[in-house]
């Protein structure tokens, strides 16, 4: 699965993308997985990862990621 | 019709476009958004999803045209470097009447501000720069 970051996320975790291996059943579980992989990425989605989009759509942790190929995680969203 | 593009928006002729030679229809609203002087801001950058951010805007525009009853809908954004004083988005809706016109409008923007993928970064005359952070504000105006 592509997982995509922006903005203020991408900037602090100085990834802008990356394919992850490990399934995961909901979005929720993926934002958990990511955040164990070290203290800076803890503390780069605690602050900076208050949205997400399953396939281009905004979603909740709760959605389901079966046959989903894109997900992205940013920050609260400030256009206009 | 909606557009994201990197080069400053052309006013005169996105006005053009709402003009009703025939008097097809009665009420144009426009609402321009431009880079405001916070205090040393030099210039804003925009950053997107461009996977999704013109699918997002499209929706947000049909979400719109389903609620009201509209002649036309335009929403313009930019991205990339847009110094100060520069317009950053642009909304256009023509409608028979103005209730339609002025509602469609506020919506596009306050939905936009909310819900579409884009996100400022200011840079300061001292060559500092920040990300914005979003306004409680604007989460509520979206809800109404």
């Amino acid at each position: 699965m592509k997982v995509l970051f922006f903005a203020a996320l991408k900037e602090q975790l100085g990834v802008e993308q990356l394919d992850w291996p490990t399934p995961a059943a909901t979005l929720g579980e993926l934002r958990q997985q990511l955040m164990a992989q070290s203290p800076e990425w803890q503390q780069a989605f605690s602050r900076y990862a208050q949205m997400a989009a399953v396939d281009q759509s905004l979603s909740p942790d709760s959605t389901p990621l079966a046959d989903v190929q894109e997900v992205a995680f940013f920050p609260r969203v400030t256009g206009g | 019709m909606i557009a994201l593009q990197r080069e400053p928006l052309d006013l005169n002729a996105l006005n053009a476009q709402l003009e009703s030679p025939n008097g097809e229809t009665g009420a144009a609203v426009t609402f321009c958004g431009t880079v405001r002087d916070d205090g040393q801001v030099i210039a804003l950058e925009l950053d997107h999803y461009p996977a999704m951010t013109e699918l997002a805007m499209q929706q947000l525009v049909a979400e719109a045209e389903q609620r009201w009853t509209l002649a036309k809908v335009l929403l313009i954004h930019r991205v990339g470097r847009i110094e100060l004083g520069q317009p950053i988005v642009w909304v256009g809706v023509t409608s028979a009447h103005r209730a339609e016109a002025f509602a469609a409008c506020e919506f596009l923007m306050d939905a936009l501000k909310s819900r579409i993928p884009l996100w400022k970064k200011v840079h300061y005359h001292d060559g500092r720069s920040e990300w914005v952070e979003a306004k409680g504000s604007d989460a509520q105006r979206a809800e109404r």
